[in-house]
Protein backbone atom coordinates (compact mmCIF):
# COMPACT_ATOMS: atom_id res chain seq x y z
CA UNK A 1 0.00 0.00 0.00
CA UNK A 2 1.48 3.30 -0.95
CA UNK A 3 2.21 5.77 1.81
CA UNK A 4 0.15 8.91 1.65
CA UNK A 5 2.46 10.94 3.88
CA UNK A 6 5.92 10.18 5.22
CA UNK A 7 7.15 12.53 7.91
CA UNK A 8 10.64 13.82 7.28
CA UNK A 9 13.24 13.03 9.91
CA UNK A 10 14.42 16.61 9.62
CA UNK A 11 11.13 17.84 11.12
CA UNK A 12 11.60 15.70 14.23
CA UNK A 13 15.04 17.19 14.76
CA UNK A 14 13.55 20.65 14.40
CA UNK A 15 10.93 19.91 17.06
CA UNK A 16 13.66 18.64 19.39
CA UNK A 17 15.67 21.79 18.76
CA UNK A 18 12.60 23.90 19.35
CA UNK A 19 11.89 22.16 22.67
CA UNK A 20 15.50 22.61 23.77
CA UNK A 21 15.42 26.28 22.83
CA UNK A 22 12.11 26.73 24.68
CA UNK A 23 13.52 25.08 27.82
CA UNK A 24 16.59 27.31 27.63
CA UNK A 25 14.40 30.37 27.25
CA UNK A 26 12.30 29.24 30.23
CA UNK A 27 15.47 28.86 32.29
CA UNK A 28 16.64 32.30 31.19
CA UNK A 29 13.30 33.83 32.17
CA UNK A 30 13.56 32.50 35.70
CA UNK A 31 14.51 35.14 38.27
CA UNK A 32 18.20 34.39 37.98
CA UNK A 33 19.25 37.76 39.37
CA UNK A 34 17.33 37.15 42.59
CA UNK A 35 19.09 33.84 43.11
CA UNK A 36 22.52 35.41 42.63
CA UNK A 37 21.78 38.15 45.18
CA UNK A 38 20.22 35.80 47.67
CA UNK A 39 23.53 34.04 48.42
CA UNK A 40 24.64 37.07 50.43
CA UNK A 41 21.31 37.78 52.08
CA UNK A 42 20.77 36.50 55.59
CA UNK A 43 17.69 36.57 57.81
CA UNK A 44 17.00 35.87 61.44
CA UNK A 45 16.33 32.22 62.43
CA UNK A 46 18.10 31.05 59.26
CA UNK A 47 19.49 27.54 59.60
CA UNK A 48 23.02 26.67 58.50
CA UNK A 49 21.91 24.48 55.62
CA UNK A 50 19.10 26.81 54.61
CA UNK A 51 19.55 28.38 51.19
CA UNK A 52 17.47 31.12 49.68
CA UNK A 53 15.78 30.08 46.44
CA UNK A 54 13.76 33.21 45.81
CA UNK A 55 13.96 36.69 47.25
CA UNK A 56 10.83 38.62 46.39
CA UNK A 57 10.03 42.26 46.91
CA UNK A 58 7.33 44.43 45.34
CA UNK A 59 8.03 45.87 41.90
CA UNK A 60 9.72 49.29 42.05
CA UNK A 61 6.84 50.80 40.11
CA UNK A 62 4.64 50.27 43.22
CA UNK A 63 6.57 53.23 44.70
CA UNK A 64 5.18 55.51 42.03
CA UNK A 65 2.29 57.01 44.14
CA UNK A 66 4.43 58.15 47.08
CA UNK A 67 7.24 59.40 44.81
CA UNK A 68 4.69 61.49 42.88
CA UNK A 69 3.16 62.84 46.12
CA UNK A 70 6.65 63.69 47.44
CA UNK A 71 7.56 65.58 44.25
CA UNK A 72 4.27 67.54 44.40
CA UNK A 73 4.88 68.35 48.07
CA UNK A 74 8.44 69.50 47.28
CA UNK A 75 7.18 71.87 44.58
CA UNK A 76 4.18 73.12 46.62
CA UNK A 77 5.99 75.71 48.85
CA UNK A 78 7.61 77.27 45.77
CA UNK A 79 4.15 77.75 44.21
CA UNK A 80 2.77 79.11 47.49
CA UNK A 81 5.69 81.55 47.76
CA UNK A 82 5.06 82.78 44.20
CA UNK A 83 1.32 83.21 44.95
CA UNK A 84 1.99 84.94 48.28
CA UNK A 85 4.00 87.60 46.46
CA UNK A 86 0.79 88.70 44.73
CA UNK A 87 -1.41 88.46 47.83
CA UNK A 88 -0.54 91.15 50.34
CA UNK A 89 -1.39 89.65 53.70
CA UNK A 90 0.94 90.22 56.58
CA UNK A 91 0.42 88.63 59.98
CA UNK A 92 2.29 90.35 62.82
CA UNK A 93 4.02 87.23 64.14
CA UNK A 94 5.11 85.82 60.74
CA UNK A 95 8.73 86.83 60.52
CA UNK A 96 11.31 85.87 57.90
CA UNK A 97 13.05 83.62 60.46
CA UNK A 98 9.81 81.80 61.22
CA UNK A 99 9.16 81.23 57.51
CA UNK A 100 12.66 79.76 57.09
CA UNK A 101 12.17 77.41 60.06
CA UNK A 102 8.71 76.39 58.84
CA UNK A 103 9.99 75.64 55.33
CA UNK A 104 12.91 73.60 56.69
CA UNK A 105 10.56 71.72 59.02
CA UNK A 106 8.18 71.07 56.15
CA UNK A 107 10.96 69.59 54.00
CA UNK A 108 12.11 67.48 56.93
CA UNK A 109 8.59 66.03 57.24
CA UNK A 110 8.58 65.26 53.49
CA UNK A 111 11.94 63.50 53.82
CA UNK A 112 10.51 61.40 56.67
CA UNK A 113 7.44 60.60 54.58
CA UNK A 114 9.67 59.45 51.70
CA UNK A 115 11.97 57.49 54.03
CA UNK A 116 9.08 55.65 55.72
CA UNK A 117 7.47 54.79 52.39
CA UNK A 118 10.80 53.56 51.03
CA UNK A 119 11.22 51.42 54.13
CA UNK A 120 7.71 50.01 53.63
CA UNK A 121 8.73 48.89 50.15
CA UNK A 122 12.25 47.82 51.10
CA UNK A 123 11.32 45.69 54.12
CA UNK A 124 8.24 44.00 52.67
CA UNK A 125 9.93 40.81 51.63
CA UNK A 126 8.93 37.27 50.79
CA UNK A 127 11.79 34.75 50.96
CA UNK A 128 11.52 31.21 49.68
CA UNK A 129 14.21 28.89 50.97
CA UNK A 130 14.86 25.19 50.51
CA UNK A 131 13.27 24.61 53.94
CA UNK A 132 10.49 27.13 54.20
CA UNK A 133 8.95 30.49 53.51
CA UNK A 134 9.66 33.72 55.37
CA UNK A 135 7.21 36.58 55.03
CA UNK A 136 8.42 39.91 56.39
CA UNK A 137 5.68 42.53 56.53
CA UNK A 138 6.53 46.09 57.38
CA UNK A 139 3.47 48.25 57.14
CA UNK A 140 4.28 51.17 59.37
CA UNK A 141 6.71 52.63 61.82
CA UNK A 142 5.15 50.85 64.75
CA UNK A 143 4.20 47.58 63.11
CA UNK A 144 6.20 44.78 61.57
CA UNK A 145 5.35 41.12 61.33
CA UNK A 146 7.62 38.20 60.48
CA UNK A 147 6.11 34.81 59.63
CA UNK A 148 8.06 31.58 59.10
CA UNK A 149 6.44 28.54 57.51
CA UNK A 150 7.91 25.17 56.60
CA UNK A 151 7.53 24.11 53.01
CA UNK A 152 5.68 20.92 53.99
CA UNK A 153 2.96 23.08 55.56
CA UNK A 154 2.31 24.92 52.30
CA UNK A 155 -0.88 23.69 50.67
CA UNK A 156 -1.52 25.93 47.74
CA UNK A 157 0.01 28.81 45.80
CA UNK A 158 -1.93 31.24 43.67
CA UNK A 159 -1.27 34.56 42.01
CA UNK A 160 -3.42 37.43 40.84
CA UNK A 161 -2.44 39.90 38.16
CA UNK A 162 -5.19 42.40 37.44
CA UNK A 163 -5.22 45.92 36.13
CA UNK A 164 -3.51 47.89 33.41
CA UNK A 165 -0.30 48.79 35.28
CA UNK A 166 0.15 45.26 36.60
CA UNK A 167 -0.20 43.80 33.12
CA UNK A 168 2.09 46.46 31.63
CA UNK A 169 4.89 46.01 34.16
CA UNK A 170 4.21 42.33 34.81
CA UNK A 171 3.68 42.31 38.56
CA UNK A 172 0.98 40.88 40.80
CA UNK A 173 0.09 39.37 44.14
CA UNK A 174 1.10 35.90 45.31
CA UNK A 175 -0.95 34.09 47.94
CA UNK A 176 0.44 31.09 49.77
CA UNK A 177 -2.07 29.03 51.74
CA UNK A 178 -0.73 27.04 54.65
CA UNK A 179 -2.18 23.99 56.38
CA UNK A 180 -3.66 23.62 59.84
CA UNK A 181 -5.19 27.04 60.34
CA UNK A 182 -1.84 28.77 60.19
CA UNK A 183 -1.79 32.26 58.79
CA UNK A 184 -1.61 32.64 55.04
CA UNK A 185 1.38 34.35 53.48
CA UNK A 186 1.22 36.90 50.73
CA UNK A 187 3.49 38.87 48.50
CA UNK A 188 1.96 42.06 47.13
CA UNK A 189 3.13 43.58 43.85
CA UNK A 190 5.70 40.88 43.14
CA UNK A 191 7.41 41.13 39.73
CA UNK A 192 6.84 38.19 37.41
CA UNK A 193 4.34 36.48 39.76
CA UNK A 194 3.69 33.49 37.50
CA UNK A 195 7.33 32.51 37.53
CA UNK A 196 7.61 32.95 41.28
CA UNK A 197 4.39 30.99 41.86
CA UNK A 198 5.72 28.14 39.72
CA UNK A 199 8.99 28.02 41.65
CA UNK A 200 7.10 27.98 44.97
CA UNK A 201 4.71 25.33 43.66
CA UNK A 202 7.69 23.20 42.60
CA UNK A 203 9.22 23.57 46.06
CA UNK A 204 6.10 22.42 47.90
CA UNK A 205 6.67 19.09 49.57
CA UNK A 206 10.44 19.28 49.21
CA UNK A 207 10.93 20.85 52.62
CA UNK A 208 12.39 19.33 55.74
CA UNK A 209 10.22 16.65 57.25
CA UNK A 210 8.22 16.02 54.14
CA UNK A 211 7.78 12.45 52.95
CA UNK B 1 14.84 110.06 104.03
CA UNK B 2 17.22 108.63 101.38
CA UNK B 3 16.33 105.18 102.69
CA UNK B 4 12.63 105.73 101.86
CA UNK B 5 13.53 107.06 98.40
CA UNK B 6 15.64 104.00 97.72
CA UNK B 7 12.77 101.74 98.80
CA UNK B 8 10.37 103.57 96.47
CA UNK B 9 12.84 103.24 93.61
CA UNK B 10 13.24 99.51 94.27
CA UNK B 11 9.47 99.02 94.29
CA UNK B 12 9.19 100.88 90.98
CA UNK B 13 11.90 98.68 89.45
CA UNK B 14 10.07 95.58 90.69
CA UNK B 15 6.85 96.80 89.04
CA UNK B 16 8.70 97.38 85.77
CA UNK B 17 10.16 93.86 85.97
CA UNK B 18 6.71 92.38 86.57
CA UNK B 19 5.36 94.35 83.66
CA UNK B 20 8.18 93.08 81.45
CA UNK B 21 7.49 89.48 82.40
CA UNK B 22 3.78 89.97 81.70
CA UNK B 23 4.62 91.61 78.41
CA UNK B 24 6.87 88.72 77.53
CA UNK B 25 4.06 86.20 78.10
CA UNK B 26 1.62 88.25 76.09
CA UNK B 27 4.07 88.48 73.21
CA UNK B 28 2.85 86.13 70.46
CA UNK B 29 6.39 85.62 69.10
CA UNK B 30 7.40 83.84 72.28
CA UNK B 31 4.45 81.48 71.99
CA UNK B 32 5.26 80.82 68.34
CA UNK B 33 8.82 79.97 69.36
CA UNK B 34 7.66 77.66 72.16
CA UNK B 35 5.19 75.87 69.86
CA UNK B 36 7.81 75.46 67.12
CA UNK B 37 10.38 74.11 69.57
CA UNK B 38 7.83 71.65 70.99
CA UNK B 39 6.90 70.45 67.51
CA UNK B 40 10.52 70.00 66.45
CA UNK B 41 11.41 68.21 69.69
CA UNK B 42 8.52 65.79 69.09
CA UNK B 43 9.82 65.32 65.58
CA UNK B 44 13.28 64.50 66.96
CA UNK B 45 11.72 61.73 69.06
CA UNK B 46 9.97 60.45 65.95
CA UNK B 47 13.26 60.43 64.03
CA UNK B 48 14.80 58.32 66.79
CA UNK B 49 11.93 55.86 66.35
CA UNK B 50 12.88 55.62 62.65
CA UNK B 51 16.49 54.82 63.60
CA UNK B 52 15.30 52.12 66.00
CA UNK B 53 13.04 50.63 63.34
CA UNK B 54 15.86 50.49 60.79
CA UNK B 55 18.09 48.84 63.39
CA UNK B 56 15.36 46.31 64.25
CA UNK B 57 14.70 45.47 60.60
CA UNK B 58 18.42 45.12 59.91
CA UNK B 59 18.51 42.49 62.64
CA UNK B 60 15.66 40.61 61.00
CA UNK B 61 17.11 40.73 57.50
CA UNK B 62 20.67 41.38 56.40
CA UNK B 63 20.98 42.75 52.89
CA UNK B 64 24.68 43.55 52.32
CA UNK B 65 24.19 46.08 49.52
CA UNK B 66 22.00 48.32 51.64
CA UNK B 67 22.74 47.36 55.22
CA UNK B 68 24.33 50.69 56.13
CA UNK B 69 22.54 52.86 53.59
CA UNK B 70 19.17 53.12 55.34
CA UNK B 71 20.72 53.40 58.79
CA UNK B 72 22.99 56.27 57.68
CA UNK B 73 20.01 57.97 56.00
CA UNK B 74 17.98 57.70 59.22
CA UNK B 75 20.89 59.07 61.28
CA UNK B 76 21.38 62.00 58.85
CA UNK B 77 17.66 62.68 59.10
CA UNK B 78 17.92 62.86 62.91
CA UNK B 79 20.98 65.12 62.69
CA UNK B 80 18.99 67.49 60.45
CA UNK B 81 16.11 67.48 62.94
CA UNK B 82 18.43 68.31 65.87
CA UNK B 83 20.11 71.03 63.79
CA UNK B 84 16.71 72.52 63.00
CA UNK B 85 15.84 72.54 66.71
CA UNK B 86 19.07 74.39 67.54
CA UNK B 87 18.55 76.82 64.65
CA UNK B 88 14.99 77.54 65.82
CA UNK B 89 16.25 78.05 69.36
CA UNK B 90 18.76 80.63 68.19
CA UNK B 91 16.99 82.57 65.43
CA UNK B 92 13.35 82.62 66.53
Amino acid sequence: MPDIFIAEKKNKINIDNFLEKKTDRHKKNQPKRDIEISKKILFSNQKEDEEIILFLRAHFITNFPWITISIILIILPIIILIISNFVNSSLPFVTAELIIILILFYYLIISAYALINFMKWFYNILIITNLGIVDIDYSGLLYHDVAFTKLDLVEDVSYVKTGFLRSLFNFGDIFIRTAGGKENLEGIGIPNPSNAAHIIADSIGKGEGSG
Amino acid sequence: MPHILLQIQLEKEKEVDNFNILNLFLNINIWVKIIMLLLISMYILFSFVIINQVRAMNKIIYIPSSFHMLFITAVIHTIFAVSLFLTALVIL
